[in-house]
C-alpha cells in the first residue's frame, strides 16, 4: 500500500482528512521528519474552525525555533490519507501550536500564517518513507 | 476499496498543485492575496484571511493559500 506526496518547489507534502468530536477537514501537511509529533498550525486551526473546547493544554513542552507559542493537544483525531488501495485511517492524539499573533506587526502575522502544519515522525515511522527530489517521488509505504 | 475520502484528498491534492502550476499568472491577479481553489478555480480572494474565509461556505474542505513574491526560508 502506498501513500504518495506531491512536491512543492523542494517540500514534500501529504493531503489527509482529519475528523475528532469536534471538527474535520482538509491539510496539506508538510512531511518533516525534524518534527517529532504531527503538529497543526495557526493557519489550519483557523481554516478547520478548530473550538477552544477541542484543545487540551499540552503535558509536554514543545520546543522549536523562533516565536512565543501556546501548544496543546487535540484528542482521538482519525485522520485519513489516500492510497493506492484506498482510504487508509489510523486515530491518535495530534499537536496545536497556536503563536500569539495579537502581539507581532501586520507583516510577520502573514508570514506565520504561511507557515504549513507538519506531518511528523509520529506518522511517519509507522511507514517506509521515501523522498527522492531528483526523482520527484515522495511516498509512505508499508 | 473505500474512496469516499479519497476522493476529497485527491482533488485536495490536485489543487495545490494547480497553484504550484499557474503561480506566475495568479502572481499578476493575486498578489499578496489570500486565495481559495475548488477544482481549479478561484473561488475567492482577500488580503486577510479571515476576510477570505468569511467569503468561503465551507473553508475546511478547501485548498487556501497566500500569493506572494516573497520568498519564505522555513526551518521548522
Amino acid at each position: 500500500m502506498i501513500i504518495r506526496g506531491r512536491f512543492i518547489g523542494d517540500a514534500p507534502y501529504f493531503a489527509a482528512h482529519l475528523r475528532s468530536a469536534h471538527f474535520q477537514g482538509l491539510v496539506w501537511l508538510l512531511a518533516d521528519t525534524g518534527a517529532s509529533r504531527t503538529t497543526l498550525l495557526d493557519r489550519d486551526r483557523r481554516l478547520l474552525g478548530i473550538p477552544a473546547e477541542a484543545l487540551e493544554p499540552a503535558l509536554l513542552p514543545i520546543v522549536g525555533i523562533g516565536g512565543s507559542v501556546r501548544s496543546f493537544l487535540l484528542g482521538d483525531v482519525e485522520i485519513t490519507m489516500a492510497s493506492d488501495e484506498g482510504d487508509v485511517a489510523s486515530r491518535q492524539d495530534l499537536w496545536l501550536v497556536q503563536h500569539d499573533l495579537g502581539r507581532l506587526p501586520p507583516e510577520e502575522v502573514s508570514r506565520i500564517l504561511r507557515l504549513p502544519s507538519v506531518l511528523g515522525r509520529d506518522l511517519i515511522n509507522r511507514f517506509n518513507f521515501m523522498c527522492d527530489y531528483q526523482a520527484g517521488i515522495v511516498q509512505l509505504e508499508r | 476499496m473505500n474512496n469516499q475520502v479519497t476522493n476529497l484528498l485527491f482533488s485536495f491534492e490536485a489543487d495545490h498543485m494547480w497553484i504550484n502550476e499557474n503561480l506566475a499568472r495568479l502572481l499578476e491577479q493575486y498578489v499578496d492575496q489570500w486565495i481559495a481553489v475548488k477544482n481549479g478555480q478561484v473561488l475567492a480572494s482577500d488580503p486577510d484571511l479571515a476576510g477570505l474565509l468569511s467569503k468561503l461556505p465551507d473553508p475546511a474542505h478547501t485548498c487556501v493559500e497566500f500569493i506572494t513574491r516573497e520568498s519564505l526560508e522555513m526551518v521548522l
